[in-house]
């Protein structure tokens, strides 16, 4: 749909139902600013350094990229963005959102001279479907899968079309192992595999996360909703809001609560909280997640994460050390 | 004129107490909420309320915030977030401030027109206080504006049945139109003050600090009554100005810093004479309806405007105020704020400064490199 175009974006409140955009993996730029998400400044450095890069669209899910934006706008002329999603839920939050994605389908019509008509997005939608069904499958599944393939496979598949997915979700299958202790990981959009690698090196098996692009993504895959078939924008806004929520929803409570029933469901062994520094929605959930996982009786490690080279030796050590007590 | 300030002051604070095991006299419902909550409607459903935020500014001026946002650190709040969340917290919860610390609330109440950061921690607050939160969604400028205009209206009337069934009372709808025209005439007095100091110079200290009756009282029949007579009473005893470098504090004030703003940059021939923080409160109520012009006013906060918006204000200051330079300060603790100042002293054609600082954490205020980019901004003005 989007053929020749690269949109880069950030969030899971950009639907990929609607259009085909690149998620934002990794880029050391030279965007420099003081006590800010580092992640956010690369995805700021790539937008305008990468030349094979049309546009992005942002969404104002936090503090760091709702500047994203007003930033990029001074210093690029590439077609960019900004879709603004609700940061509460209920039936308002979805008509306001079901707007917002007719603005964005009509912004993108008129910039790039296409035409997203209701019939391709249905396809899209049915597509869209079955990427998070088969996310959903390899997820229950994995006891017998190693996560870091797992995970390499859907971060491949979030920077291919949608139409491509199929081609990605393939991850390898590896014998189960009773001796390894059984992890759980919480975090937001998790790029950076060295930890995974770490994890599994020193004895780990992750078999549940809520991370942005695992369950998080595909959770709408376990809700169950009739199809607006006349109104596919507010169809998409629905499903894309009743996803499980990140931080920025602010619902803390449900997020909470469906961590903690899956970690005692499990029967998980530890817990690896994995944050950007100067991510302040993950830092305020933070120490009342703590307390919840405490109560479970389960241990839990902090671990930030700065998208700089010389962070591993430290958490390796923190990792290994945790990976020990367990 | 001091009189009425303090007794609104001291109004405020009857919310709080030294003793944590206190009780309230009003009986009243409280909520704490944020700076841009439309607080007309708790006022129009009799409901008290406090601000966390305002108070760790006050915490910070008592020079205590270093000293609480130490103990936040013991209750997993992290030192990279904001410094008004973990100075309050950290005083809330150790039981101990300056004026003691606040009730605690029966509700808790949050927007976005200023930052996503205050519902963050309002929902932190919820979970720690088990205290039902409600944050309200403002996404500033959009076309059409009808939308935005519906979805705001929407959450006020959902706010406005939350708060009614919690408190057993109907909103009295005379009541929030009182409010919002005492709201409306306090903040136009306010703009006569700022205007006045094109001519004479009040310091930012006066300026920053009363400002708080605006904050947290707007919609009080004593707040309008206390700013007609503060801008005739600062008239009197400030100087004209003439013949001076006039310079522009552009950001948080340094709360705890004794004059709220660094004073080395002034001399006898160069004077900070305006900023753009007494601004942020000049709020815009207009519309057909009550619900018109409270959406309105509160998605359209000064926070809550695009880079564009946040330009043309900076240049409209430095031409009404004719300003020689200015200073920007780049707030850790406000991301939206610190991360644009380099493109905003981009856009301005006059001498500037960036200093980088905290408006509570005075640790992050570097004393070396604040008096190199005096001495460099000194010569060059």
């Amino acid at each position: 749909m989007m053929t020749g175009r690269r949109l880069l974006t950030i969030s899971n409140y950009i639907p990929e139902e609607l259009i085909d955009v690149e998620r934002f993996i990794s880029y050391s730029g030279r965007i420099r600013i003081n006590s800010f998400c580092t992640y956010v400044q690369n995805f700021i450095a790539k937008t305008i350094d990468d030349p094979n890069i049309t546009g992005a669209v942002i969404p104002n899910s936090c503090d760091s990229i709702r500047i994203a934006y007003d930033y990029l706008v001074n210093y690029t002329g590439k077609f960019l963005y900004q879709l603004k999603h609700p940061l509460i839920e209920g039936e308002n939050a979805v008509d306001y959102f079901s707007h917002e994605l007719k603005k964005l389908k009509g912004a993108l019509e008129s910039h790039f001279n296409i035409a997203l008509t209701d019939e391709m997005i249905k396809e899209r939608i049915d597509e869209s479907d079955k990427k998070m069904r088969r996310m959903k499958e390899l997820y229950d599944n994995l006891n017998s899968l190693s996560y870091s393939d797992y995970l390499q496979c859907v971060n491949n598949s979030f920077t291919d079309t949608l139409a491509n997915w199929k081609s990605h979700l393939n991850p390898e299958s590896k014998k189960a192992n009773t001796n390894e202790k059984k992890i759980y990981i919480i975090g937001p959009f998790l790029t950076d595999l060295q930890i995974i690698h770490l994890i599994e090196k020193f004895g780990g098996t992750i078999i549940g996360d809520y991370i942005t692009n695992s369950q998080r993504f595909f959770s709408t895959a376990l809700v169950e909703g009739g199809r607006h078939d006349n109104d596919v924008c507010r169809y998409i806004a629905g499903r894309t809001l009743a996803k499980y929520p990140s931080p920025t929803l602010n619902n803390f409570r449900r997020m909470i609560d469906i961590i903690i029933e899956e970690i005692r469901a499990k029967k998980i062994q530890g817990v690896i909280f994995i944050y950007q520094m100067f991510c302040e929605p993950y830092e305020y959930v933070y120490p009342a997640l703590c307390k919840c996982i405490k109560a479970a009786d389960v241990p839990l490690l902090k671990l930030q994460i700065e998208n700089t080279m010389n962070q591993y030796e430290n958490i390796q050590t923190r990792i290994e050390t945790f990976m020990n007590c367990l | 004129m001091l009189k009425k300030f303090v007794s609104i002051i001291q109004k405020y604070y009857s919310n709080f107490a030294r003793n944590p095991q206190a009780v309230r006299k009003s009986g009243k419902p409280l909520a704490w909420v944020t700076s841009f909550v439309p607080i007309e409607i708790l006022y129009a459903l009799d409901i008290e309320f406090v601000f966390p935020e305002s108070y760790a500014a006050v915490i910070a001026a008592s020079s205590k915030g270093d000293h609480y946002i130490s103990k936040a650190y013991e209750m997993n709040l992290d030192s990279s977030i904001c410094s008004y969340s973990t100075c309050f917290n950290g005083s809330f919860f150790s039981s101990s401030g300056p004026r003691g610390i606040p009730f605690k609330p029966d509700v808790l109440i949050a927007t976005n027109n200023q930052c996503n950061t205050l519902p963050g921690w309002w929902n932190n607050l919820s979970l720690e206080l088990d205290v039902p939160v409600f944050v309200l969604d403002y996404p500033g400028e959009e076309e059409p504006e009808a939308n935005i205009r519906d979805y705001v209206k929407r959450q006020h009337r959902d706010l406005i049945a939350f708060l009614e069934k919690m408190c057993g009372t109907k909103l009295d709808e005379s009541k929030l139109r009182a409010g919002i025209s005492n709201s409306r005439e306090a903040i136009g007095r306010w703009k006569e003050f700022l205007d006045l100091r094109r001519d004479y110079y009040i310091s930012c200290q006066n300026s920053f600090d009363y400002i708080l009756p605006l904050i947290v009282a707007r919609c009080f029949d004593e707040t309008k009554d206390f700013y007609h007579e503060f801008k005739d009473k600062l008239k009197e005893e400030s100087p004209i100005l003439a013949g001076e470098k006039r310079l522009l504090w552009h950001g948080y004030p340094l709360w705890h810093h004794h004059k709220r703003y660094i004073d080395k940059f002034e001399s006898d021939s160069i004077k900070i004479i305006a900023d753009d923080y007494s601004s942020w409160w000049n709020l815009e109520y207009s519309g057909p309806s009550w619900e018109d012009e409270l959406a309105g006013a509160y998605n359209y906060t000064y926070l809550n405007r695009n880079m564009e918006f946040k330009k043309r204000f900076l240049a409209s200051l430095i031409d009404y105020y004719t300003i020689d330079g200015i200073i920007f300060n780049a707030n850790k603790s406000c991301k939206r704020e610190s991360a644009l100042v380099l493109p905003l002293k981009e856009s301005v054609k006059k001498p500037s400064v960036i200093i980088t600082s905290d408006m509570v954490d005075s640790t992050v205020l570097n004393k070396g490199s604040q008096n190199l980019a005096y001495d460099i901004f000194g010569e060059i003005l």
